[in-house]
């Protein structure tokens, strides 16, 4: 999953024209070289090809025209559903989601935006707090979470200025979520301003605890990659995939539990494979339970965990 | 969406009021209209013992609606030579305001990260390679004698609006 990093201060080749080859403009004295009309052969160059910009925005376009197609969260389906998606793939895959159905009932749907992960864990951490009605101290757990993410992030060297309104955003869903109607939550999710907000809070955290315990975790980085590095192009970047490393380090930044569902298409094995993430404190709730297919992540309902009144 | 955006240039704006006597080579950095929170304007000083001494270069800024989730565009206004500057557009490469792009970063750091570019270019990813090459070559001397030609051309007495 690791991408190839470019040196801090370049932009891989997109940029580059190669060096010029014919005798006209084979490094010329530097009086000719130079035309302050500009026509020199590498600027008529530029005119045909697109910039940086444009070549990124158009990136960006395929992408956001592929993710729009869906919610940023969807409403929850049964799991009956995830099966047809897979009614003429291997039998790998629906032996293990028959298995899955077993002790899982239903599955939501996170957008494929690259954000899936944080947007997954987000909305199934608040979720459970709201449905916790006889259980005030999730709540206030969560609260207490949130609040102190605040001095992980300083402590990280983020500016306040930088992180507060993700901040805010977040602390203020959380705080009116044992308020909300399961509809209002999803809606909430849905609201691409606060959806965002709480995603980059989470990967904030995610990035401020890395930092903050860089003796743990640095050991597994890229050759010749400082976690500042790592942190600002793989967690802090919207949009970038989520790696093992940033579930361990939001489960321990936030005392939860995750549990993750690998459906692959080994055909060795008729079960999914359940990979536990847990926090360094004991846990006081049961573990949000994520569904992840290479690439992407999605969140499960887990039959045992009762939750009444999910939409 | 856009009263995320105001709210946070407007918190922006009042740090970088408060700041402003701790960063020498950002001379200005200021919205364009005092109404319109989402197009700013730099100036860039050339720093002291550099080819680009004395000069001012001026930067336009535009900030997204989506900002900080997405970068602000910032080019140069004024003419500059330089690796990583394309010549006539202004566009700048970097990749901060592009591929490595992270909303933990403020318009301010943005500007500094600009302003140090200019004494520590990469010619192996150049927008104008008449200067990338004349670094990739180690001509330092040619290098340094070229920007100080466009500096003193373009960036040095030039008019005020």
């Amino acid at each position: 999953m690791h991408q190839p990093t470019s040196t801090p201060g370049s932009l891989a080749p997109t940029a580059a024209t190669p060096p010029p080859t014919d005798a006209s403009t084979a490094v010329p004295p530097i009086g000719q070289q130079v035309i302050p009309s500009g026509a020199t052969p590498q600027q008529n160059q530029d005119e045909v090809q697109l910039t940086d910009e444009q070549i990124l925005s158009q990136m960006q376009a395929i992408k956001d025209e592929e993710a729009n197609a869906h919610p940023l969260v969807d409403v929850s389906v049964d799991l009956t559903e995830l099966a047809m998606e897979y009614e003429n793939g291997s039998a790998a895959f629906r032996n293990k989601i028959m298995n899955l159905a077993d002790t899982h009932d239903r599955m939501r749907r996170s957008r494929g935006d690259g954000n899936c992960f944080y947007r997954a864990f987000a909305f199934a951490w608040f979720e459970r707090v709201m449905l916790a009605k006889g259980k005030p101290e999730l709540h206030t757990n969560a609260v207490k979470v949130i609040e102190e993410s605040k001095d992980l992030l300083i402590a990280a060297q983020f500016e306040l200025l930088a992180f507060e309104d993700f901040y805010l955003v977040t602390l203020e869903t959380l705080q009116n979520v044992v308020h909300f109607t399961p509809e209002e939550l999803l809606s909430t999710f849905q609201n691409d301003e606060v959806s965002n907000s709480i995603v980059m809070h989470f990967r904030l955290v995610a990035s401020a605890f890395l930092k903050t315990h860089q003796e743990d975790y640095a050991p597994f980085l890229e050759f010749g990659q400082t976690m500042e590095e790592y942190c600002s192009m793989h967690v802090e970047a919207m949009g970038r995939e989520s790696e093992e490393m940033m579930l361990i380090a939001l489960t321990k930044a936030t005392h939860v539990s995750i549990e993750v569902a690998y459906l692959s298409g080994n055909e060795n094995a008729d079960q999914v494979n359940f990979l536990p993430f847990l926090p360094d404190t004991a846990p006081y709730m049961p573990p949000l339970v994520l569904l992840y297919r290479p690439g992407h992540y999605d969140i499960l309902y887990r039959k045992s965990h009762c939750l009444e009144g999910v939409v | 969406m856009s009263s995320a955006v105001h709210r946070r240039m407007l918190k922006e704006y009042l740090a970088i009021q408060k700041n402003s006597a701790t960063r020498p080579h950002l001379e200005v950095l200021e919205p364009v209209q005092e109404d319109d929170l989402l197009h700013w304007r730099a100036i860039l000083l050339g720093t002291a013992d550099s080819a680009y001494e004395g000069g001012r270069f001026k930067l336009d800024i535009v900030i997204p609606t989506n900002y900080p989730i997405q970068p602000p565009t910032i080019r140069f206004v004024t003419t500059i030579c330089h690796p990583n500057v394309h010549f006539k557009t202004g566009e700048i490469c970097l990749d901060i305001l592009k591929s490595e792009w992270t909303p933990s970063w403020t318009l301010e750091a943005i500007c500094v990260a600009i302003s140090s570019l200019l004494t520590n270019p990469e010619p192996s990813s150049p927008l104008n390679c008449d200067a990338a090459n004349l670094l990739r070559c180690g001509d330092i001397a040619g290098y340094n004698s070229l920007v100080r030609m466009y500096t003193g051309k373009f960036a040095i007495d030039e008019e005020e609006e």
